[in-house]
């Protein structure tokens, strides 16, 4: 027999043995650390925004990178909070140009960037949009108009943070920005497809 | 691919019904779900890193994972087996984003294929038979090079194809022939040593 072959019935032994391999339970409950890490986390966004501002030494990139493993690895801000905090500059962000409705109502079209640092994000967009206006007709239609409302000041912030970005494309500062505005709206989104049902 | 049965304890309505439970944010029904797919997902895992600790991580990845894109499940697939999909996806992703560090290690003189990666089985899977002698298949399979054992276990334990292995791994068909020749080559000799 050679070293570098092998027989029909030792792949066949081998493969059985494979296939027979019980499941392995975990050594400790694995629930607890799972469970920290679904709920809405309530994020001080004014006090992230000022330690965002004194870190100008990463780069671009690397804040795009966190900004994206962050939103990945958490549920995101409560929608509560979104909408506390976001309504009080309801008014005039509403009116910002560049903030449009999609005719499919939760889903908005802020221009997003293409591919890149940010390609987490659209994709991730782009999935709950899908998830959340197929679920629109059964969710409370106040509820909906608050979520728009918010969404319409999410999309007025990526959209200004993008054309900034597009002047000046090595800002840190506008890359967090930009990054935190797309994290906003994926929480949103995200709250807005875990909604439950209108009783 | 391959599917697991559903456990006999709960039929697949009951787990309907927390899976839609679940999509709505009821982490209760999502707790079961976990109570009952957590074995599942952590053989995977454990299989795929050798190392209990990276297991460990990765299961939690995959379950924080499967609730954020529960909203997305269509039911097109069975729960299962769209879960294992998605488990798959993690742990390759996690393989992707520690790539820099191995690359690291490689121009120090090592290399993934060199990983050694150590899963103390004593207290683990039961032992497997082979040829006559009680070998320890898991712990065989642990010490096989990262490369080699990623294919055996999708190919030989999980059920993938070549064809889909090449497209999850980003590698050639036939390259991931070649790596599973390798792993099973590599593993009689340990399984007869």
């Amino acid at each position: 027999m050679s070293e570098h072959e092998l027989t029909d019935k030792e792949i066949e032994a081998i493969r059985a043995a494979a296939a027979k391999l019980p499941l392995v339970e975990p050594s400790r409950d694995l629930w607890p650390g799972i469970e920290a890490r679904l709920g809405a986390q309530v994020v001080d966004i004014n006090r992230r925004a000022q330690r965002r501002s004194r870190n100008f030494v990463v780069s671009t990139r690397m804040l795009a990178s966190a900004a994206a493993i962050l939103m990945m690895a958490t549920a995101g801000t409560t929608y509560l909070v979104l909408r506390d905090r976001l309504s009080a500059e309801g008014t005039a962000a509403a009116a910002t140009p560049g903030a449009r409705m999609g005719q499919s109502g939760l889903v908005t079209q802020a221009s997003l960037p293409a591919g890149g640092e940010f390609s987490a994000y659209t994709e991730e967009i782009g999935d709950l949009q899908s998830a959340v206006a197929e679920r629109r007709a059964r969710l409370d239609p106040a509820t909906i108009a608050v979520i728009e409302r918010n969404l319409r000041i999410i999309d007025a912030a990526i959209e200004e943070s993008r054309r900034a970005l597009a002047n000046d494309p090595g800002s840190p500062l506008l890359t967090a920005l930009l990054s935190e505005a797309l994290a906003n709206k994926v929480r949103l989104l995200r709250q807005a497809a875990l909604l439950p049902p209108r009783t | 691919m391959a599917t697991a049965a559903m456990p006999e304890s709960l039929g697949p309505t009951v787990e309907g019904d927390d899976v839609a439970a679940a999509a709505a944010g009821d982490r209760k029904a999502f707790e079961r779900l976990y109570r009952l797919h957590s074995a599942r997902v952590y053989s995977l895992c454990l299989r795929m890193t050798g190392n209990v600790t990276r297991a460990e991580e990765l299961t939690q990845d995959v379950f924080v994972r499967v609730w954020e894109k529960l909203p997305l499940f269509r039911g097109e697939s069975a729960f299962t087996t769209w879960m294992h999909s998605l488990a798959v996806n993690v742990v390759l992703s996690a393989r992707k984003t520690e790539a820099l560090d191995f690359g690291r290690r490689a121009e120090q003189g090592g290399g993934e294929d060199e990983e050694l990666e150590t899963w103390d089985t004593a207290a683990g899977p039961d032992k497997v038979s082979f040829s006559g002698e009680r070998i320890d298949l898991e712990r065989a399979i642990a010490r096989l090079p990262a490369g080699a054992r990623r294919v055996f276990v999708l190919h030989d334990v999980e059920g993938y194809k070549h064809e889909e292995l090449a497209g999850m791994l980003g590698i050639t068909t036939g390259g991931s022939k070649a790596q599973l020749h390798r792993a099973r080559l590599l593993l009689r000799r340990a399984l007869m040593s």
